[in-house]
């Protein structure tokens, strides 16, 4: 299993990925220290509805933010489809019929893969939070945005252990050319309903929505909140352990290996 | 086994580690605010000084050329084996800490009946319900914020407890052995307490108001790692892996109980619920950490994890 791991940390060339990893945080610390909240600067100032000054490069690190969770969710997708890439480049699954090898690990290795890596970009993600808080002002609508990143981040996390609970079996089961060929189709659907929306859909109801509302109904429905974040990575992982059986069940049936 | 090279890689690692976490917990508190004084944002970033002991880990590996193996002899510990029951030291980790804290709890209650206070979560402003599934909150926030305290199981119980244990002939059977291991744990705890030392200094865990402050904060310390540090070096030999540590680290510093919102120190009258309302907490410590040295047999840290 080890190998099997290391294997896929090579795919995606994983030392480098982390040294810029590692990179990529100090150069964010710096810059939070430099560009702190209390770098005020009239140019940067701004007032909210509430009076409150602002320094809006607070804001702009804020907005930051769940960008980056949204590309740490899109960086496991993609090292996990390297690994599928290099997988069938190499011929490794042909390779491993040769070797006593169970099939099981072989598909257990790359749900393991994904769980590592989720975890991994949780935890960066994390690091990330706790700097840019430390060096925000303490205005209680940046504090209230934070803790809200902070919020989404567990259940974002679950949502990319559920997505690949279906990507990592179509991968196996039908190659890595089909499994982007039904991801690519289920985006665009997911597009053409999204422009659907705004050219048919009320868009007045993006007139009424507002983030303080926003907070409020968090603040109100606290208790639910915390259940779900409490239950969200247990179902999650519950989901993504019965994919994993479910792709064991039907990859031990595959005749040989496609590649 | 090379016992002079063993102590020098040692050494080496306790330079990084003590080197690196002081120099962060220094520059990140020029000002030498007290943990009270501090917003909460700034105490989470004073606390990333908990990965030193994993980057004095991988830096020490890298200077003494170990290599970098992930499980087995002499490797980081990082592998994860469910094997031959090994699953049970992951569900201890989870469980032991939310026991240990809860029953002290109980007995904190029983015999410091004055601090008993059935209103005070609601001066806490905490949802009864959320109170109340507060522990299973804590279990779940410490297993998936767990890089922090995996950040110090790497090098405490990765790198330096696998040593001491080895310079102390822990890893035998017999009497012999039973003493290196008392040795080892009691070693290793002191130095994980004095590490924690500039943080005691700002009344972390402890506060600053007590008598003896900081000298008596950092001895009650040493002492509450000594004790931690024997379940944690326990359910890492029996696991072969640190990460039941680090899992059994992250939960206990989310601190899972029901009945802390039950306990309000506020209401002490005397000299010992004032300073020492935690010493039926130490006591149940004291127990499992018995129960763990015990159970800590002469069998080898696995050669495969």
């Amino acid at each position: 299993m080890g190998g099997l791991l290391y294997k896929d940390f090579v795919s995606i060339k994983g030392k480098q990925v982390s040294i810029t990893m590692a990179g990529l945080v100090i150069l964010f610390l710096i810059f939070r220290v430099i560009f702190s909240g209390n770098y005020i600067n009239e140019n940067f100032m701004a007032v909210t509805e509430a009076g409150e000054m602002v320094n809006m490069l607070d804001v702009i690190f804020l907005t930051i933010l769940p960008s980056v969770l949204y590309v740490f969710i899109m960086l496991v997708s993609f090292c996990f489809n390297k690994t599928v890439v290099y997988d069938e480049k190499n011929k490794v699954r042909s390779y491993m019929l040769a070797l006593p090898l169970d099939k099981k690990k072989y598909v257990a290795s790359k749900y393991i893969f994904v769980g590592i890596l989720t975890y991994v970009f949780l935890s960066l993600y994390y690091i990330l939070l706790v700097i840019n808080n430390a060096f925000m002002s303490d205005v209680e609508r940046l504090v209230n945005s934070a803790n809200l990143c902070m919020a989404i981040a567990v259940p974002s996390m679950c949502l990319v252990l559920i997505m690949h609970m279906v990507d990592i079996p179509v991968n196996l089961l039908f190659g890595n050319v089909k499994a982007r060929t039904f991801q690519t189709i289920f985006w665009l659907m997911v597009g053409f309903a999204v422009v659907a929306f705004f050219l048919f859909g009320d868009l007045d109801i993006l007139d009424k929505w507002d983030f303080l509302k926003l907070i409020e109904w968090a603040d109100k429905h606290a208790f639910e909140l915390t259940v779900v974040s409490i239950l969200s990575p247990v179902i999650s992982l519950f989901f993504f352990w019965l994919s994993y059986k479910i792709t064991v069940f039907f990859y031990e049936r595959k005749e040989g290996m496609d590649e | 086994m090379n016992k002079k090279l063993e102590l020098k890689r040692l050494l080496i690692y306790l330079a990084f580690s003590f080197g690196l976490a002081y120099a962060w917990f220094f520059i990140t508190n020029m000002k030498f605010e007290t943990w009270g004084e501090m917003s909460s944002a700034k105490e989470s970033f004073i606390a990333l000084g908990m990965l030193a002991p994993l980057s004095a880990h991988i830096l020490t590996r890298l200077v003494t050329k170990e290599g970098f193996k992930l499980y087995g002899k002499d490797s980081m510990m990082f592998g994860i084996s469910l094997k031959d029951k090994k699953w049970i030291f992951f569900v201890l980790a989870i469980i032991l800490p939310w026991i240990y804290i809860e029953l002290g709890n109980v007995l904190t209650i029983l015999f410091f009946r004055e601090l008993y206070d059935p209103e005070y979560y609601l001066k806490l402003e905490i949802d009864k319900r959320i109170l109340y599934i507060y522990p299973l909150a804590a279990i779940i926030s410490g297993v998936f914020a767990s890089f922090a305290a995996f950040g110090e199981e790497a090098g405490w119980r990765g790198y330096m407890m696998p040593k001491l244990l080895k310079l102390f002939g822990a890893e035998g059977e017999g009497k012999g052995a039973f003493r290196g291991r008392i040795l080892a744990v009691i070693i290793g705890g002191i130095i994980w307490g004095l590490w924690h030392a500039p943080l005691t200094c700002t009344g972390h865990n402890f506060g600053t108001d007590y008598p003896g402050f900081p000298y008596v904060g950092i001895a009650r310390m040493c002492l509450f790692c000594t004790l931690i540090g024997i379940m944690l070096t326990f359910i890492t030999v029996k696991s072969g892996s640190v990460w039941p540590a680090a899992i059994m680290h992250a939960v206990l510093n989310s601190g899972p109980s029901i009945l802390n919102g039950y306990i309000n120190t506020d209401l002490a009258t005397t000299w010992v619920t004032k300073y020492y309302s935690g010493v039926w907490q130490l006591l149940v410590l004291i127990v499992l950490a018995a129960i763990c040295l015990k159970l800590l047999s002469g069998k080898r840290v696995p050669t495969k994890a």
